[in-house]
């Protein structure tokens, strides 16, 4: 039998690439660069609540949260109690215990939550192993037992426990390489010292492990942990260079390397696990989420459960090398829920069809064949299992269960007595990321049912009210998200501009995006500089296309961060729509420049450029675009339109063959200037039994959520009424067919007026000229289109060919 | 095959490598056999030198 | 009848106006009758206490093949699966449930009315994709239409149960009088 390439997983909690590339630039990561050099290197996307032990167990098993069960930092104990999070709560098979299934052999060491321990096929040694706290008891040195189950299996723990370094074995020796003027201070145990020396000693235990693991044991698949990263970042990213203002001269002459030294580091143990291993065994390197190093490092930490986490980056590491997988690459488009599925097609097994992440094929030579089961939990083979079943907690509903106590459709029994208030807050809390977890998902609904369940009004948490007012406007619950504001008002718990902002999302949401945009304005007198509200503001000015308003917004973004990628995008959509083809390629390949991850706007791009007439680097860009995006149709019908017109005859054919192998959504869209002939046209037809999704009332037409990106999935009928200015956010993934109905703007004027109460034949120059700007802004949009099937209608009786 | 690894002598640019009692990060680094000798090299240091001990505690 | 008639819906959405009717077919009630009869309910509750501890323990139906009881949205979730049901799915108009619950409760909920028929909307849709999931067959009786056009919803109620009660004796139980709060607006 062909022998088996081992796997090495190396899990750097928190890692970021801002401070990697700063000292990889230096020299001063060489053994992370050797593994980039010779592999694929990318960004990771992380999942929000951004948490380590949700997050490390999405990773472990390629699932959500809400799947795998893994909620925050504690977790009832089944008795009335919390306890530390611990693999008790994980309802799903981690990949060690797939592999287990598989005869495959790992060490699994440090991961997050993996206490107890679980009997699999290898060795496993929790994230309990290193800690000298028992509960919130210090041990000493010379009394310090190994964690409870966390050695699996049990006999090594002879073997490993001297492996172990205690916090107080750190001496200032060891300090120094990260603070040099320890010695001169005058303080040695300053609180921010201890903080360093146990991570230090985590990271030493937790690697001494993991090598004399790989040294002592055979293995096909080792994972180690390390979450070290993360608490020196938490620690010491404030000193970080460059000082900013409100952080002391004194402290950050102090702390300023802690950071570099921790990346340092990390370095000098992976070149110690790279030295310990051969050429066919396959290297991963990743991390959860970034940690913001640069101007947008929070300046005061938010007082609230996991409040730290403002500081987390949404982009973690992701490095692969080994036989198979390209070499210097960079691939796009991970998630943390990708690490499982790939490292299942790594080793030639099956994904489960249930998970959340998909195999990271694009970092393979050439097309990797991928194997597929339906889920790994019914697989009847033994995966292991955790090493104390006792305090086996099954029942995970608490808090959804507290809103029928409430109502008093039940009765309290599931508390039993030592349900005491924190305790209750506690669980309340894990329910939050869960509701978060669902909301990240798209799974607004179930998200929203929960937050009901677990607000209560007399102890108002602003996190749990201002997620209901999302989630209320996310699944159009306008009135819903209305009453909510109302009461944060009178509860003071939130800003009046935050509320203003999300008022004016209820306004766009439904249809009054010059009401909302108002308000937006009326906000932006008060917070002229946030970011935030200028980005919402210059998207809504795009989408009703007006040009010179959204170009202002995303310049005034760029004068306070001028490396703001989506700014500099908004602007290349604003000359897009404006016909103004030289500036938007600028624009996008400005966006593109600052962020290279940006599929839409090299989509744009290509766009642009195709429409320029350039074909060939239209064809470039958008065959870039199209392994970014595979899923996205409308690419293939530009490459189509494309190789058309350049005459590639066997492109054309192999995308003529793509096209008709996917199976493309069509919409009928029926629209055209709101007058009296558009009226009487969705009147024949929905007398000819054609049923008209959206609204067939022009003037009241039904909320139309187009900042959804999905919205448009929300209307089924034979033919849709889009109104014409929300033709810019017609989503790609849908073919459409457009019956527009043509009509004269002055006679639109006149229909408008009569229905304003006003004289009829009053004349009315600015919505005349709006109508003709709506009508010239159509047609310009519909020539920017690949592919576009448009039929006018000028005589509404010829409309029977739809029928 | 228990504390195989530590009979192994660390080498540093060939020649084998004095142990710091305090330890050294490029030791931490080393994992289990960096650990080992550091804290037989500590343990040694601190028999001959009982004193330090105290003064540690 | 061997299955448990299990009477559903929201709570002030006729509940109790229904297991009056199934009383009056003469189906026996599963009742402790622990709760009185109180001034907004005047024909009483026939409520089983022990429903409120369905969560944690759901064996006293063990004792209810062949009677009714009435379990509100979404509690039939916790319905043991072992036995077999039959279901009746009140549904009344969520802003008169909304209305009749906060005048029952005797405090202005106004500012809730929205939140409480979110809570509501989820509590029906989970009841509904319990009953779907696991193919136990339902049927709804609509409480406004049981007022306006009383003899068609219970043709419809009758058939469903196969009762043998004749339809003047079912109609005398939905008086007009119990129809409360309606006209209150």
């Amino acid at each position: 039998m062909k022998k088996r390439n081992k796997v090495l997983l190396v899990g750097w909690d928190s890692a970021d690439w801002k401070v990697i590339d700063k000292l990889m630039a230096q020299g001063k990561m060489p053994a992370l660069k050797s593994l980039i050099d010779s592999g694929v290197r990318g960004k990771i996307a992380t999942m929000d609540p951004p948490l380590s032990p949700m997050l490390w167990t999405s990773m472990a098993t390629g699932k959500r949260p809400f799947k795998h069960g893994v909620l925050g930092f504690v977790e009832p104990d089944g008795q009335g109690g919390i306890r530390p999070v611990s693999s008790r709560y994980r309802k799903v098979k981690a990949v060690w215990n797939m592999l287990t299934m598989e005869g495959i052999k790992s060490n699994i060491v440090g991961w997050w939550p993996s206490n107890p321990v679980e009997s699999i096929n290898g060795c496993m040694v929790s994230n309990l192993f290193q800690q000298e706290k028992k509960g919130s008891e210090l041990l000493d040195v010379s009394n310090w037992p190994v964690a409870e189950a966390s050695v699996y299996p049990e006999s090594l723990i002879d073997q490993l426990k001297d492996l172990r370094v205690h916090p107080l074995e750190i001496s200032l020796n060891l300090i120094s390489p990260f603070v040099p003027d320890v010695l001169k201070m005058e303080r040695q145990e300053d609180q921010k010292l201890m903080i360093l020396s146990k991570f230090l000693a985590h990271a030493t235990t937790v690697h001494a492990v993991a090598t004399e693991l790989m040294e002592t044991q055979e293995w096909d698949f080792t994972a180690v942990y390390h979450d070290a990263l993360d608490h020196f970042s938490h620690g010491y990213m404030r000193f970080y260079p460059p000082r900013r203002e409100h952080v002391e001269k004194e402290d950050y002459d102090l702390y300023k390397n802690v950071v570099d030294g921790a990346y340092i580091f990390h370095d000098m143990m992976l070149e110690r696990l790279l030295g310990m291993i051969d050429n066919d065994t396959t290297v991963i390197v990743v991390s959860d989420h970034g940690f913001h190093s640069d101007h947008l490092r929070p300046i005061s930490i938010p007082k609230v459960p996991s409040g730290p986490a403002i500081e987390h980056a949404p982009y973690g590491i992701f490095v692969a090398k080994g036989p198979g997988i390209k070499k210097g690459e960079q691939i796009f488009g991970a998630s943390v829920l990708d690490v499982t599925p790939t490292l299942l097609a790594i080793m030639d097994l099956p994904i489960g069809k249930d998970m959340d992440g998909k195999p990271l094929t694009s970092i393979f030579e050439g097309e990797k064949e991928l194997k597929y089961i339906e889920s790994w939990e019914n697989v009847d083979k033994y995966g292991g299992e955790l090493l104390d079943t006792a305090n086996n907690q099954t029942s995970n509903n608490e808090a959804a269960l507290q809103q029928l106590i409430d109502l008093g459709y039940i009765d309290d029994v599931a508390q039993g007595e030592g349900g005491s208030d924190q305790i209750k807050a506690q669980i309340k809390e894990n329910n939050f990321y869960l509701a978060k977890s669902y909301a990240s998902a798209g799974f607004n609904e179930e998200s929203l049912e929960i937050l009901l369940e677990i607000e209560d009004k007399s102890k108002p948490d602003y996190r749990i009210l201002t997620d209901i007012v999302n989630c209320a406007i996310r699944t159009k619950r306008y009135n819903l998200a209305k009453e909510y504001i109302a009461f944060i008002r009178k509860a003071k718990v939130l800003g009046e501009n935050q509320l203003d902002i999300m008022e004016a999302k209820i306004q766009i949401g439904m249809n009054q995006p010059m009401e909302g945009i108002q308000l937006l304005n009326k906000v932006l007198k008060e917070m002229p500089d946030s970011i935030d509200l200028l980005m919402d503001l210059g998207r809504v000015y795009n989408a009703i296309q007006k040009k010179q308003n959204a170009l202002d917004c995303f310049n005034r973004v760029l004068n306070y961060d001028p490396e703001n990628a989506y700014a500099y995008y908004g602007k290349g959509l604003a000359y897009l729509r404006a016909e103004d083809y030289e500036n938007a390629v600028e624009e996008f390949l400005n966006a593109i420049e600052r962020l290279y991850h940006f599929p839409v706007a090299h989509l744009h791009l290509g766009e642009t450029l195709a429409l320029m007439k350039e074909y060939q680097a239209a064809i470039d860009t958008l065959e870039l675009v199209r392994t970014m995006m595979p899923r996205v149709t409308k690419i293939y019908r530009w490459l189509l339109d494309l190789y058309e017109v350049t005459e590639n005859e066997q492109k054309t054919r192999e995308y003529k063959a793509i096209l008709s192998k996917i199976q493309l959504g069509t919409k009928t869209i029926i629209s055209g200037l709101p007058g009296e002939k558009l009226f009487q046209a969705l009147e024949s037809l929905s007398n000819k039994n054609v049923h008209i999704g959206n609204s067939k009332d022009v003037f009241n037409s039904q909320v139309l959520n187009v900042m959804n990106p999905d919205w448009l999935s929300e209307y089924t009928g034979d033919v849709i009424y889009v109104p014409m200015q929300y033709f810019g956010a017609l989503n790609a993934k849908f073919e459409y067919k457009f019956i527009f109905i043509k009509d004269e703007p002055e006679q639109v004027m006149d229909y408008m007026n009569g229905l304003m109460k006003m004289r009829k034949s009053s004349f009315n120059p600015e919505l005349l000229a709006d109508l003709l700007n709506l009508e010239k802004g159509t047609m310009s949009w519909f020539n920017q289109q690949p592919n576009l099937d448009i039929s006018y209608i000028n005589d509404i009786r010829k409309l029977d060919v739809f029928v | 095959m228990k504390n195989k690894s530590n009979s192994k002598k660390i080498l540093y640019g060939g020649k084998p490598y004095n142990v710091p009692p305090g330890g050294s990060l490029g030791l931490l680094a080393l994992g289990n056999i960096g650990v080992r000798a550091w804290k037989e090299s500590r343990d040694n240091y601190l028999e001959k030198n009982p004193i330090q001990r105290e003064e540690k505690k | 009848m061997e299955e448990i008639l299990v009477v559903t819906g929201l709570p002030r959405s006729g509940t109790s106006l229904m297991m009056q009717l199934i009383n009056r077919a003469n189906i026996p009630i599963l009742s402790d009758g622990k709760r009185e009869s109180d001034i907004s309910n005047p024909e009483g509750y026939y409520e089983l206490e022990a429903v409120k501890g369905i969560v944690a323990d759901n064996s006293f139906l063990k004792e209810a093949p062949g009677k009714a009881v009435k379990i509100v949205a979404p509690l039939p979730m916790y319905l043991d699966l072992k036995l077999k049901y039959k279901v009746v799915f009140m549904r009344r108009e969520m802003d008169e449930i909304l209305r009749s619950q906060e005048k029952m409760l005797q405090k202005d909920q106004i500012s809730e009315r929205e939140k409480f028929r979110t809570i509501y909307e989820f509590h029906l849709k989970k009841t509904y994709r319990f009953l779907l999931e696991n193919d136990i067959p339902f049927i709804d009786v609509n409480y406004n239409r049981l007022m306006v056009d009383s003899e068609k919803e219970l043709e419809k109620f009758k058939d469903f149960l196969n009762l043998n009660a004749s339809l003047q004796e079912l109609l005398e139980v939905v008086r007009p009088d119990l129809y409360r709060n309606r006209n209150e607006k």
